[in-house]
């Protein structure tokens, strides 16, 4: 018997910090995602042209709407790894419980979107600055985006990039389980191309995406994202009790 | 495309540089590596917010959108043999969710029916502008 007094906080804290030293390489994961992501883009996105009576007019559309979204897969992989059997072993090596060990995921998972939201809309800027001194100034039309659309372009990739992850988290925990959610899972998002259009499950999808993406009040779109990642963590969370120790 | 290749040498040559100079004991090499490289790459992104900033200054484009639908767009005079490029450095879709635009556009509609969008289009000055109904045309400066 020990002496020693702990509380869940505690315990969950030095979870979270080892969690961040310990995955540390995942930071250069994100570095080379969001590095393919500009040399992407930079070939230029949603060309469109034109020709008639001779004159011909094509337009390049940059944007970093890439980068973002290599940034959501990396966090979904992220996130999903965390739940494999290697990680959760790790969690063996302090005195804790299941729940201390979800918090600290949890924490863990918010802290790297936050940072792949910031250094996402971050490359957005470099991509510009690439493509404004590589194509010359003459022919290039630069939307303007000033410090305060800066920030909220970064509090809203953060909560997209969350958004992934904490699916990711929640789809990791259900594979671990029953392996039969390895088959249904990926059935369930690759199948809808087989069936055809306006099939059940494709009007599901494209009804959850613009669940977020068609809303325009940036509070309720933030509401959603935070009511959606706290049902999410938390049946992770109920799942995760249901795993035997060491399963 | 040079200029992100050269972006990508100057971090590989910065981390690998510094790495050998900076070696603790009891810190693995790896990790000394990744906390440089994390560094340079952190260093580039923010300095790329004031080089932008100075860019935007000069060149961004001012006042709203008036030009929507996608229209060909006829010169009086068919003989004239031209090509006009254009780029348009655009806003992410999380910054254009909340500005009134479509974000995501998920069935290719950007492909034949794009959001509004102004174009800037410098004209020699002896060509003749025929006024279109079904296109909005505002003489910037002659």
């Amino acid at each position: 018997m020990s002496f020693t007094q702990t509380s869940l906080q505690n315990v969950a804290k030095k979870q979270y910090l080892f969690k961040l030293k310990a995955n540390i390489g995942a930071s250069s994961a994100l570095i080379i995602a969001q590095v393919s992501a500009i040399l992407f883009s930079l070939i230029g996105g949603g060309m469109m042209g034109s020709s008639s009576d001779g004159l011909s007019i094509s337009v390049s559309n940059f944007s970093g709407n890439v980068i973002i979204a290599f940034t959501m897969i990396w966090a979904f992989i992220i996130a999903f790894t965390l739940t494999t059997k290697t990680f959760r072993n790790t969690d063996f090596s302090f005195v804790s419980n299941r729940l201390s060990s979800q918090l600290a995921n949890i924490a863990f998972i918010l802290t790297f979107s936050v940072l792949g939201g910031i250094s996402a809309m971050l490359c957005g800027v470099l991509l510009k600055v690439s493509v404004f001194f590589v194509l010359g100034s003459e022919d290039v039309l630069l939307e303007y985006v000033g410090l305060t659309q800066l920030l909220s372009g970064i509090l809203v990739a953060s909560s997209y990039i969350v958004l992934c992850a904490a699916a990711g988290y929640f789809m990791g925990t259900l594979i671990q389980l029953s392996k039969l959610f390895i088959i249904i899972i990926p059935a369930f998002i690759i199948g809808p191309i087989f069936l055809g259009q306006n099939n059940p499950i494709e009007m599901l999808f494209t009804a959850i995406v613009q669940f977020f993406a068609g809303e325009g009040s940036l509070l309720l779109f933030l509401l959603k994202v935070l009511l959606t990642i706290t049902l999410l963590f938390i049946s992770a969370t109920l799942v995760s009790n249901r795993i035997k120790v060491r399963q | 495309m040079i200029f992100s290749w050269v972006i990508i040498l100057i971090i590989v040559f910065v981390a690998f540089s510094f790495m050998g100079k900076s070696f603790h004991p009891g810190r693995s090499i790896q990790t000394l590596r990744l906390h440089w490289i994390l560094a340079v790459y952190v260093a580039i992104l923010l300095l790329s917010v004031p080089v932008y900033s100075f860019i935007a200054d000069e060149h961004f484009v001012h006042g709203e959108t008036e030009m929507s639908g996608y229209m060909p767009i006829e010169m009086n005079g068919s003989d004239l043999q031209d090509e006009i490029k254009w780029t348009r450095i655009s806003k992410e879709f999380t910054i254009t969710q909340f500005l009134g635009r479509d974000s995501f556009d998920q069935f290719g509609r950007s492909m034949h029916m794009p959001g509004p969008g102004i174009f800037y289009l410098r004209i020699p000055a002896d060509v003749e502008v025929i006024p279109n109904e079904s296109l909005n045309i505002v003489i910037v400066d002659e």
